[in-house]
C-alpha cells in the first residue's frame, strides 16, 4: 500500500486522500463546517456506507457542534454519535477500512483521522443453503457478510472461551479471515498448526474460502475431502463442540473446518435433529448408496466380461436381448454414459433454475428413452449409470471422490474382472488408511484400531448417551 | 517404494487369471456375442459323436426365449467341442447349461472321457448334470417339446432337479461322478424316455459300474 503522510492542514489531507483515489469516481469527500468554525472532511466511499448514519450520526453532529477546534479523541468520543468509531494511527488500516465501508473523519489542526464504522453495503438475506437442505432442524444459512457470518455462530455458542482469532490476507484483497475455535475443547496443537498454515498463504487474492482450503488442506491429489465445507452456522457449532476449528472467510457463505474424517462425509445435516433410529437407518444406506455408487458400473463390467456364470439365465439373455444390434460393447457404452451424466449434472448446475430442470428433463429422460429406442445405448448400462449416478447423491461430499473412483474401478475390473475390482477397493482402502487431516486419522471411528473415540458411529447414539461418548477431535480414546 | 514393493505381490496374484487359449476376453466384445447353451444331447453313429447344442436367445426384450438347435460331429470330444466352437461367430456359454442327455452306448463306455472333456472348459459347472435316454435318441428327447417351459433344456433341468429333491433319482451332478468314477464306485444317472403324447418324461435310473455293466432301479 502506498506510503502516506498526514499533517495538520486539513486541506493537504483531503488532497493525500484525493491523490491515492484520483481515478475512483466512488470516494467522496464531504467538507462540514459549524458555526464557531470547527472545519471537518467526511471521506466514504459511494455505496458502501449506510448515508442515514452519515447525515445523522457524523454531519449533524459536527455542524451543530459549539467548538472552534477539537481533538481527535474528542471528535471520537463526544462529537460522533456512532458506537464504533476510533483513532486510527496506522494510516494503511484507516485506507483498508474506508475501503471496507468505514467513514473516515478528518479535522483541520489534527493529523489523526478518526474512523467510523458506518458499513451499509448490500447483502444478500440469510436462507437455507440450496446442497445442505434438511428435512427437519434451523435453516438458516451463511451469507457473505463475515460479520453476520460470525455473529450467527457466537449466537448458537453462548460461551466466553469460543475465540475469533482475526487476520487479513492476500496482498490485493486483503481478505479478512477468521480462525473460530472453542478454548479448552479444542487442541492447542491443533490451532497452532491451522494458525501456522494460514500465515503461510501466500496469495494475492482471495475472494472464496476454497483459495484458502486448497493451500492448507492435507493430501492435495487424494478426491477424498481433508477440509470440511459448510454454509450452515448450526454445523459449525457442532463442529466447534467436537474440537474442531472453523476457518470463515470475508465474502464467503463457505466455512472451512478442520480436521476432516470420513465418518463426517457419510453424516447428514439433520443426523442429529432426527428421532434415533431413523438417523441410523439413513447412515446405513447412505454408506450402501455410496459404495454401489462407485463399484456398481465396475460390477456390471465385471460380470459380463469375466464372470457371466455369475448371472442369473434370464438376467443373461435379458443383457443379451438388449445389448443386440447396439453398436458399442458395453465397457463404452458405461464409460459414454458415465461422462454424458457428468456432462448433464455440470450444465444443469450451471443454468439457471427452469432452464436447468428442463433441461435435466430432456437430456435424461428423452435422450437416454430416445437412445435406448434407437439402439445407439442399450437399457441395461442406462439403469446401471442411473443407478450410479442417484445413489451417488446420497453423500454429497463424496461425490467428487465418487466420480474418480467410478472411473478407475471400472478399468481395473474391465481388465481383470472380479479381481481387479477387488485389487482397486483394497487400493482405495490402503489410501484411506495412510490419509490424514490435520494429523487425525481419516478413517477414525470408522476401522477398529482407530475406532475407540467415540460410540457414534455408524449407528449414532441417543443425545442422552451423548455426553460422555462424544467425539472430539484432537482427544485421545475415551 | 512401499507402494511399488505393495505392488509386486499384488500383480503376482494376477498370474492365475491369465485366461486360457480362444478365451481371451475382448473389451470391445458385445454382450450380445455371447452365445448361453442350456443342454447338448450326444449320441453315437458310425464310430463319430453328434452332439446337438440347444442355444436359448432372446431377440427382444419382452422376455420371449427361443431354442435353436446345432450339430457337430467329431471322432473324440475334444474335437467335438472344439469344432463347436468353431461354428459360432458368437463365444459358445457353457456356464448355464444344466443338462447333458447321453446314450446308453457313452454312458456305458465313454462317460470318463466326456467328463474330462467338460471340465477341460473353464465354463462349465460341476453341478451339470447327466441323464441317459432311453427308447428315442438323445437329441430327440432334448428336442421334445416342453409343456412347462419354452426351452425343452431348462424344463429338462428342472424336472430333474425336482425328481431329484423328492428323491426319485439320486443326486448325482458332474462333481460326484468324477468322485465315484475316480474311487471305482457304482454311479446311478437319471433315464429319460419320450412320453406316448411326445414329451420328455422322467423314468427310472440306470446304475453303470466302472467296467460298463448296467443296471435299471
Amino acid at each position: 500500500m502506498a506510503e502516506i503522510k498526514f499533517t495538520t492542514s486539513l486541506e493537504h489531507n483531503i488532497q493525500v486522500l484525493k491523490n491515492i483515489f484520483k481515478d475512483d469516481n466512488t470516494f467522496i469527500t464531504r467538507k462540514a463546517k459549524s458555526k464557531n468554525g470547527l472545519s471537518c472532511a467526511v471521506c466514504f466511499f459511494d455505496g458502501m456506507v449506510n448515508n442515514l448514519a452519515i447525515n445523522q450520526s457524523i454531519i449533524r453532529p459536527i455542524v451543530s457542534c459549539y467548538e472552534s477546534t477539537v481533538t481527535a479523541e474528542t471528535l471520537a468520543e463526544t462529537i460522533i454519535q456512532i458506537n464504533d468509531s476510533i483513532v486510527q494511527t496506522d494510516l494503511n488500516k484507516m485506507l483498508s477500512a474506508m475501503m471496507y465501508g468505514d467513514t473516515v473523519i478528518l479535522t483541520e489542526g489534527e493529523s489523526r483521522p478518526v474512523v467510523v464504522n458506518t458499513k451499509g453495503f448490500s447483502v444478500r438475506s440469510s436462507s437455507e443453503p440450496d446442497n445442505e437442505r434438511v428435512l427437519r432442524g434451523p435453516r438458516e444459512g451463511f451469507t457473505e457478510v463475515f460479520m453476520t457470518n460470525l455473529s450467527m455462530i457466537r449466537r448458537r455458542l453462548n460461551d466466553s472461551r469460543l475465540k475469533f482469532s482475526f487476520s487479513r490476507m492476500a496482498t490485493h484483497s486483503q481478505t479478512a479471515v477468521c480462525l473460530c475455535y472453542i478454548e479448552g475443547v479444542t487442541d492447542d496443537k491443533l490451532v497452532k498448526e491451522i494458525k501456522k498454515r494460514l500465515n503461510n498463504i501466500d496469495l494475492d487474492g482471495i475472494l472464496d474460502a476454497n483459495y484458502i482450503a486448497e493451500c492448507i488442506r492435507d493430501e492435495q491429489n487424494s478426491p477424498f475431502p481433508t477440509l470440511g465445507t459448510t454454509e450452515r452456522p448450526d454445523v459449525v457449532a457442532a463442529k466447534l463442540l467436537e474440537g474442531r476449528v472453523a476457518i470463515i472467510t470475508d465474502g464467503s457463505p463457505v466455512v472451512l473446518t478442520a480436521p476432516c474424517i470420513l465418518q463426517e462425509c457419510i453424516q447428514a445435516n439433520d443426523d442429529y435433529y432426527l428421532p434415533v433410529m431413523q438417523a441410523s437407518l439413513a447412515r446405513i444406506i447412505r454408506s450402501a448408496g455410496v459404495l454401489l455408487s462407485i463399484i456398481i458400473p465396475a460390477l456390471y463390467i465385471a460380470l459380463l466380461y469375466y464372470h457371466a456364470e455369475l448371472l442369473p439365465t434370464r438376467m443373461l439373455l435379458a443383457i443379451t436381448a438388449a445389448q443386440k444390434g447396439v453398436p458399442l460393447p458395453p465397457l463404452w457404452e458405461i464409460f459414454m454414459l458415465l461422462i454424458v451424466f457428468e456432462i448433464l449434472k455440470e450444465a444443469g448446475a450451471r443454468t439457471p433454475g427452469v432452464i436447468g430442470s428442463t433441461m435435466s428433463i430432456v437430456g435424461g429422460l428423452v435422450l437416454g428413452q430416445s437412445a435406448v429406442s434407437a439402439r445407439i445405448i442399450s437399457a441395461p448400462a442406462v439403469i446401471i449409470v442411473a443407478i450410479a449416478a442417484v445413489t451417488g447423491l446420497a453423500a454429497p461430499k463424496l461425490q467428487n471422490a465418487a466420480l474418480y473412483l467410478r472411473f478407475v474401478l471400472l478399468v481395473c475390473s474391465a481388465l481383470f474382472g472380479l479381481y481387479g475390482l477387488i485389487l482397486g477397493l483394497s487400493s482405495v482402502l490402503l489410501h484411506l488408511c495412510a490419509l490424514h487431516s490435520c494429523s487425525v486419522p481419516y478413517l477414525l471411528n470408522l476401522l477398529p484400531r482407530v475406532n475407540a473415540h467415540t460410540e457414534d458411529r455408524a449407528i449414532r447414539i441417543s443425545w442422552r448417551q451423548m455426553k460422555n461418548k462424544r467425539f472430539i477431535a484432537g482427544r485421545g480414546k475415551k | 517404494m512401499k507402494k511399488l514393493l505393495l505392488l509386486i505381490p499384488c500383480i503376482l496374484m494376477l498370474a492365475g487369471c491369465q485366461p486360457i487359449k480362444n478365451k481371451r476376453v475382448e473389451l470391445n466384445q458385445n454382450a450380445g456375442q455371447i452365445l448361453p447353451i442350456s443342454a447338448l444331447a450326444i449320441d453315437k453313429e458310425d464310430d463319430l459323436y453328434k452332439m446337438t447344442i440347444e442355444s436359448i436367445r432372446q431377440d427382444s426384450l419382452d422376455g420371449e426365449v427361443t431354442p435353436e438347435y446345432f450339430t457337430v460331429k467329431a471322432d473324440d470330444f475334444s474335437k467335438l467341442f472344439y469344432n463347436a466352437d468353431m461354428m459360432f461367430a458368437s463365444r459358445l456359454y457353457l456356464s448355464h447349461a444344466s443338462v447333458v442327455i447321453i446314450s446308453e452306448e457313452i454312458a456305458r463306455f465313454d462317460i470318463d472321457k466326456l467328463i474330462d472333456s467338460l471340465i477341460q472348459r473353464p465354463d462349465v459347472r460341476l453341478t451339470l448334470r447327466i441323464a441317459v435316454s432311453e427308447s428315442a435318441s438323445p437329441d430327440e428327447i432334448l428336442q421334445a417339446p416342453s409343456v412347462t417351459d419354452g426351452i425343452p433344456g431348462m424344463a429338462l433341468s428342472s424336472l430333474i432337479e425336482k425328481r431329484t429333491k423328492d428323491q426319485t433319482f439320486k443326486d448325482f451332478p458332474m462333481f460326484r461322478i468324477l468322485d465315484y468314477r475316480l474311487n471305482g464306485r457304482d454311479i446311478a444317472l437319471p433315464v429319460l424316455i419320450l412320453s406316448d403324447d411326445g414329451h420328455a418324461a422322467p423314468d427310472s435310473s440306470i446304475i453303470i459300474s466302472k467296467d460298463g455293466g448296467i443296471k435299471y432301479a
